[in-house]
């Protein structure tokens, strides 16, 4: 999913995460500073001289040290704490690019939308930006509470069913970005991640314009037998590939699944093994998610089924 | 000086009396207070017993909660470790936050109460003290058989949160979430009989002389923390109620294809929730603070500023539950708010710290093992309570909420606001009922060992969650660099395990239980709990002059046990107590107290089966269970409320006081207002629910019709009513029976079963399904709440008619009258606004 | 009529048509070609030069195309025998007379895929450069080990480290993360994924077979991690996209894994 040091919310990488970043340091310094007073004045009770534990010992101390002094370390944060939430929380102009981010048990489903807020290109468990601007998320969820948190770019939002959270995110330059569910969603909410992957404009656009033209699903002579096994397995049923028969809503959008860095939602890298481990038995790699076992594919099956699949740039 | 009740102030001056009372007084109070031997041991209600009964049983689920952290600690030890597989573990950590936050911390609070108040406000007992006894043995009971649910892989997996739809019937068909939500909702029922019991104990049964100025700061903190459970807990309970509806009968409160809402449950579950957290560390800072003075061997520097501490934590303390809920999307100002009132109530905790720092450096602490717990919990709670600050910051709680630094900072603000001082009083009070000391050698083993196990824990933690790894997690992958914080998290727990086994050790070496010749004050404290004590705790009450008496006057101990103060005797040859008033403590009546009884072991059994037997799904078992319960817990009522031939005793020094009184000053009247309070709240809770549902989703609500029906139904709440009021008067007149008044409460309860009737009907031809939509279930529920008033207020109105056949009603007045016609009153006034309430809103349209 | 044959063009081995029984003798590399239609039996990629005399049944001989790799290939049954190895079909003449042979094997000749002249040269510069690299001290372990590995190839059960020389088991690790291995099989230092769809290839260099039927040999390991379904096609495990030099690297690695 990503890794953990540098601590990624204090290794921010566009402008989202950096201010909370600086405030992270501005908080760890001032609960530094706290602590060390009142370590102080603990030391100086237990084992100072005694006319300084005179001083310490009224009820001044109780009124200065326990109220006028966080009272002033607070009112300054919380100042400081509520500009930046409003500065994070601006109003959405509306001609940012939207994307709409569903949480489901346990990936995610992701739809680009156009200007009318159409769903045009749709995909799963991985999400492609333009660096250099913000991007628009309409959070929602189609069963229970998840959490979208992709830290190096923002904080966390919920995805509540019956609501739709709007975030924004932004990369300000080109790169990979992971990302998981925050919010106990039940079985194996641990293994629900996600990639941001941040791009250059022009290749953005390019890759964009691709899946926007693209109109019959590819299948190169090898993935032949994978295209009919691909229905007639059933896979069909709950996976959809666009330009071809297959459109099942239940599980992750495979249109695209040849070119995602990873599978069974961020927690595998995409490989000829994985793939085909996955459709085998992705029971054993990822207990209680929703694709059932199909270990009764032969050999050749999975090899012709990973053959198409992976050819579904 | 002033008199709140008219008692004349002069009268205090008679004590202590010049002679000493004779010996044999003491052998009958030993006689009258006498617990039960043998298997009759569990009828004992005397709060010596069921006090540390009650601890016992609280520290037991410590260690269970322990155990599992255990385990969920190997299972993070290293990635993709299998000790727990994955539905287990998340059973595992389920039950861990449960039991620690519902099994452990508040009843272990609420047990050092019943443990300790009585002594040191020199009560006899708390004033109900079968409610204490029911209290215990329905939450043992109840905490048993709740966490026997893992054994059999049933236990609740949806986090102690619970947070619909995930606990849905949708997404969790199990009984596991039954067991949470009926087995919590019943704990929660002995948490709010405790906190009766407290909160009564506390406001009238005080040694007389011991204002609340004088009183000490536990039985404050105590105060605020019953007051706070009171107002608290409602909340959850009629949470659970609803969650249990939508499971059981499909209403959809929280499902948003249906006009529900999710985040209702959030906020119904915070606002409990929250105020916990601070229910839990209240009475611990009140502990803290009695510590500090008595180890430090000095007054407590700001006394009446720890107390408007505690009163503004309490306060605050509601204001910020929605700080669960920054991530959720709340609207801006919300944020603000929540936001400003998180981080407020960290003064009053700042004003605590800095007047028990000013205490240590006057006084002259001496290290030993309870200054260690009490220095060692302010450290840690100090920490905790900056992070704590930090997540208030909504950004930065934007970034590690619900990620491991929240783990570290719950668990620093717990252990150290809450356990360690609990393990303080532990070695502070041991003295009070065991023959010998705890070992002072093994003590500061064990502190070094928790206190560094602790901090080896949830420090590394912080850095875990800021390297993004997120909590209630079972399992993580490799390459991620979280493994060697989780590595260090788990050998620090272990260390803190190896702490708390050395003090069970202890505690098995050193414990032998006694009230009469105890190790006593080993720390040399100054309040009225180390007056020499038996079951009846001092011989006789003392008047309090001052805020640390045994300080101020060393000769205490021997009037008090000469029996030179108040009640040296049993005036009526019964177990009795003296109640005083809330705010001076002046002397009002002599409460007859009630013995020995296996009923309300009885009630608490039945009442734990019912709830548990349901579910389970053994229906007609449970249903055999309700009215053995409800007959348990009348007949251990029928003993109570009977007048003693002598209407006026003498309770030392010539002071006569009346045996029996009614009306607001009576203990019986203030438990039923709190019994009301909670009413209130659950239907205030309802109603919040409603308007919020309706809030988030209008266009699933119709107007509904019909309105007309508001006049018949409000006019039979006002008629039952005006014959409540009626009836007080009759029974205020001279006159041979007493079955007129009670005739005119049987007719209120029929007024009140004709309006909650036809309230039904009215709803049931408007049409309006609770399967269907949110508004439907809502008006179910709270015509549910509302019969469920009424079928208490039918039982309560046959209980009268058996008692006044019993010639057990009394003129001119008459607490179980008083009782009876106050819960009818409520029931009257919360009927109607609830017919008033569904009818026009949301208005006609 | 089934012929294998050396690369370079000598035919070694004669099998007698689609069940006919392949003698193989110092070869690491088999090739049929059947009459007319030139098809590629692929099997048993030694990744050194163990000769053996491989009693082979072919019950099935699938088409491949003309000059194409990886082609397919039969199962083995009558290896299933004892103790997985060659062995009862072995005489005690034979072992001393496969030991003997083994040392005159063009160790690094082989080619791996056999069909194709550019996987065949890339493979050759490869094992050029490896060999290149090889310091002399490893060179002669490497000679010397290669007596001891033809030794145990012939013995049941087979030494419990079987290794193989100037194979890399670092790039053997990097191949399985590469392909995903660890998607179906539990495997030692592979931390991520722990698929339990195959077997745990835990402790691999002790147990007696390789797909519960084959020898466990490094040779038919490296083939079998390689193309599977060549070997047994029933094998729920499919061919992987990898070389063959990487196949050999892959089966190093799998035996430099103490059991747990």
């Amino acid at each position: 999913m990503f890794s953990g040091w540098p601590p990624p919310i204090l290794d921010p990488a566009g402008p989202y995460a950096s201010a909370i970043s600086t405030l992270s340091w501005i908080l760890f310094a001032m609960a530094a500073l706290v602590l060390a007073v009142v370590l102080a004045a603990l030391y100086v009770a237990l084992f100072g001289r005694l006319e300084l534990q005179r001083k310490l010992g009224g009820k001044r101390v109780i009124w200065f040290g326990g109220i006028a002094f966080p009272l002033v370390v607070l009112t300054g944060l919380l100042i400081y704490g509520l500009s930046l939430t409003r500065h994070l929380t601006d109003p959405i102009t509306g001609d940012e690019l939207r994307v709409r981010i569903t949480g489901e048990m346990w990936w995610w489903r992701v739809a680009y939308l156009d200007n009318e807020g159409r769903e045009v290109v749709h995909d799963a468990n991985e999400l492609h930006i333009p660096a250099g601007r913000p991007i628009v998320l309409e959070l929602q969820s189609a069963d229970v509470i998840h959490s979208f948190w992709v830290p190096r770019l923002s904080g966390k939002l919920d995805m509540v069913p019956g609501r739709r959270n709007l975030m924004r995110i932004q990369a300000d330059r080109p790169g990979v970005f992971g990302g998981q569910c925050a919010e106990y969603c039940g079985g194996p909410h641990a293994l629900m991640g996600f990639t941001v992957i941040a791009h250059e404009p022009g290749a953005f656009q390019r890759l964009m314009q691709s899946r926007l033209n693209r109109r019959r699903a590819p299948a190169p002579p090898a993935a032949v037998a994978g295209a009919q096994l691909f229905e007639a397995a059933g896979c069909a049923a709950c996976h959809r590939i666009a330009g071809t028969r297959a459109n099942g809503l239940a599980g992750p959008d495979l249109t695209h699944v040849g070119s995602r860095r990873t599978l069974g939602a961020g927690i595998l890298p995409n490989n000829r093994g994985t793939m085909m481990g996955w459709i085998g038995n992705s029971q054993a790699i990822k207990p209680n998610n929703r694709m059932p076992p199909y270990t009764l594919l032969s050999s050749d099956q999975l090899t012709a089924l990973a053959t198409y699949l992976e050819a579904q740039k | 000086m002033t008199s709140e009740t008219g008692f004349d102030p002069r009268l205090l001056e008679r004590f202590p009396t010049a002679e000493a009372r004779p010996d044999s007084e003491v052998d009958d109070l030993n006689r009258i207070w006498a617990a039960p031997r043998g298997w009759r041991m569990v009828t004992i209600v005397n709060n010596n017993y069921v006090g540390i009964w009650y601890v016992a049983a609280a520290f037991l689920f410590f260690l269970l909660a322990g155990v599992l952290a255990l385990a969920i600690r190997t299972q993070l030890a290293l990635p993709l470790l299998g000790v727990l597989p994955q539905e287990t573990y998340n059973q595992f950590f389920t039950m861990h936050g449960t039991l620690m936050m519902f099994l452990f911390a508040v009843p272990i609070m609420e047990a050092i109460g019943v443990l300790l108040l009585p002594q040191m406000l020199a009560a006899r007992d708390l004033p109900f003290p079968r409610l204490s006894a029911y209290a215990f043995w329905a939450y043992f009971i109840g905490g048993l058989c709740f966490f026997a649910s893992i054994f059999v892989g049933l236990a609740p997996n949806g986090g102690w949160f619970m947070y619909p739809p995930l606990t849905s019937m949708t997404y969790s068909p199990g009984i596991n979430a039954d067991f949470w939500l009926l087995g919590i909702g019943f704990i929660e029922i002995s948490a709010i009989a405790g906190a009766i019991e407290i909160l009564v104990g506390i406001l009238k049964t005080r040694a007389p002389g011991m204002t609340l100025a004088r009183m000490p700061l536990f039985a404050w903190a105590m105060l605020v923390f019953a007051g706070m459970i009171l107002i608290a807990f409602p909340a959850v309970i009629l949470g659970t109620l609803l969650l249990e509806l939508e499971r059981a009968l499909n209403w959809p409160f929280f499902d948003s294809t249906r006009g529900g809402d999710p985040l209702l449950w959030q906020h119904l579950f915070w606002f409990f929730g929250h105020p916990e957290v601070y229910i839990i560390f209240l009475p611990a800072a009140g502990l803290v603070s009695m510590m500090v003075s008595s180890l430090a061997k000095t007054e407590l520097v700001g006394y009446q500023l720890i107390v408007l501490a505690f009163l503004a934590t309490g306060f605050i303390s509601f204001g910020v539950w929605a700080h669960h809920m920054f991530t959720t999307g709340m609207p801006m100002l919300s944020v603000g708010f929540f936001s400003a009132a998180s981080m407020a109530v960290s003064i009053p905790a700042g004003i605590q710290v800095f007047s028990w720092i000013a205490t240590l450096a006057i006084g002259k602490p001496v290290f030993n093992t309870p200054t260690l717990f009490v220095i060692g919990g302010l450290v840690t709670f100090v920490i905790g309570g900056l992070t704590g600050v930090m997540v208030a910051m909504v950004p930065f709680d934007w970034q590690v909420h619900d990620t491991h630094f929240i783990v570290a900072h719950l668990h620093y603000v717990l252990i150290g606001g809450a356990v360690f001082p609990v393990f303080a009083a532990f070695y502070y009070w041991f003295g009070m009922t065991s023959r010998r000391a705890l070992s002072e050698r093994l003590g500061k083993w064990i502190f070094w060992l928790m206190f560094a196990g602790m901090h080896l824990t949830f420090l590394p933690m912080h850095l875990t969650g800021l390297m993004g790894m997120p909590r209630r997690v079972y399992t993580y992958l490799p390459g991620m660099d979280w493994e060697w914080t989780n590595l260090l998290s788990t050998a620090g727990a272990f260390t803190l395990a190896a702490g708390v086994a050395l003090f069970l050790f202890d505690i098995a070496r050193r414990f032998r239980f006694t009230v009469e010749d105890d190790a006593g004050n080993v720390y040399g404290g100054g309040t009225l709990e180390w007056l020499p004590t038996g079951l009846y705790s001092s011989r006789s009450i003392p008047v309090v002059r001052s805020r640390s008496p045994l300080w101020d006057n060393p000769a205490l101990s021997g009037e008090v046990e000469q029996g030179r103060h108040f009640l040296p005797n049993s005036a009526t040859g019964l177990r009795e107590t003296l109640i005083t008033s809330p705010i001076r403590a002046e002397p009002q009546y002599l409460q007859i107290m009630m013995g020995p009884s296996v009923w309300p072991l009885l009630g608490a059994v039945f009442t734990a089966g019912f709830f548990l037997l349901l579910t389970v799904q053994a229906y007609t078992p449970a249903i055999i269970c309700l009215p053995l319960a409800i007959l348990a817990i009348l007949r251990w009522l029928w003993d109570t409320d009977r007048p003693v031939q002598q209407a006026q005793v003498d309770v030392g020094a010539g002071v006569m006081l009346p045996t029996y009184v009614t009306g607001p000053s009576s203990h019986g009247w203030w438990a039923i207002v709190c019994v009301l309070v909670v009413a209130f709240m659950i239907f205030l809770m309802a109603v919040f629910g409603y308007l919020f549902v309706y809030g988030i989703h209008p266009e699933y609500w119709v107007s509904p019709g019909g309105q007309w029906w508001a006049l018949p139904i409000v006019a039979s709440w006002a008629a039952s009513a005006v014959l409540v009021l009626y009836g007080w008067r009759l029974l205020g007149r001279d006159g041979s029976s007493t079955w007129s008044p009670t005739a005119a409460i049987l007719f209120a309860c029929g007024f009140a079963v004709t309006a909650i009737a036809a309230d039904w009907f009215s709803w049931r031809a408007q049409g309006l399904d609770p399967e269907l939509t949110a508004q439907g279930a809502f008006s179910h529920a709270l015509l549910a709440l509302q019969a469920q008033l009424v079928a208490v207020v039918v039982l309560m109105g046959g209980y009268l008619a058996a008692r006044t056949a019993r010639g057990l009603v009394t003129r001119p007045s008459n607490t179980t009258f008083d009782v009876v016609s106050l819960f009818l009153l409520y029931t009257a006034a919360q009927g109607s606004a609830m017919a008033l309430l569904l009818r026009f809103f949301p208005g006609i349209g | 009529m089934i012929e294998a044959k050396r690369r370079g063009g000598s035919a070694w081995v004669r099998g007698e048509g689609q069940a006919g029984i392949i003698r193989c003798d110092r070869l690491a590399l088999v090739r049929t070609e059947l009459p007319g239609d030139p098809r590629h039996l692929f099997m048993l990629a030694a990744t050194v030069g163990v000769s053996f005399q491989l009693p082979l049944e072919i019950p099935r001989v699938e088409a491949g195309e003309a000059r194409r790799a990886g082609a397919v290939a039969a199962s083995v049954e009558s290896m299933t025998g004892e103790a997985g190895i060659v062995g009862p079909r072995f005489g005690a003449a034979q072992r001393n007379e496969a030991a003997v042979r083994g040392e005159s094997v063009d160790r690094y000749g082989f080619g791996v895929d056999a069909g194709s002249e550019k996987g065949r040269q890339s493979d050759q510069r490869e094992i050029a450069h490896r060999f290149a690299t090889l310091s002399g001290r490893r060179l002669f372990r490497a000679a010397a080990t290669v007596p001891l590995l033809m030794a145990a190839a012939c013995k049941a059960p087979p030494e419990p480290h079987p290794s193989i020389a100037l194979a890399d088991p670092a790039n053997g690790k990097a191949v399985i993360e590469r392909v995903g291995c660890g998607s179906c099989h539990d495997i030692p230092g592979i931390d991520w994924p722990k698929g339990t769809m195959g077997p745990s290839l835990d402790g691999l260099a002790r147990r007696g077979l390789v797909a519960g039927r084959l020898p466990n040999r490094p040779d038919v390991l490296a083939f079998y991690v390689r193309d599977a379904p060549a070997l047994v096609p029933d094998s729920a495990m499919p061919a992987m996209p990898i070389t063959g030099t990487e196949a050999r690297d892959v089966a190093a690695y799998l035996y430099g894994q103490e059991g747990r």
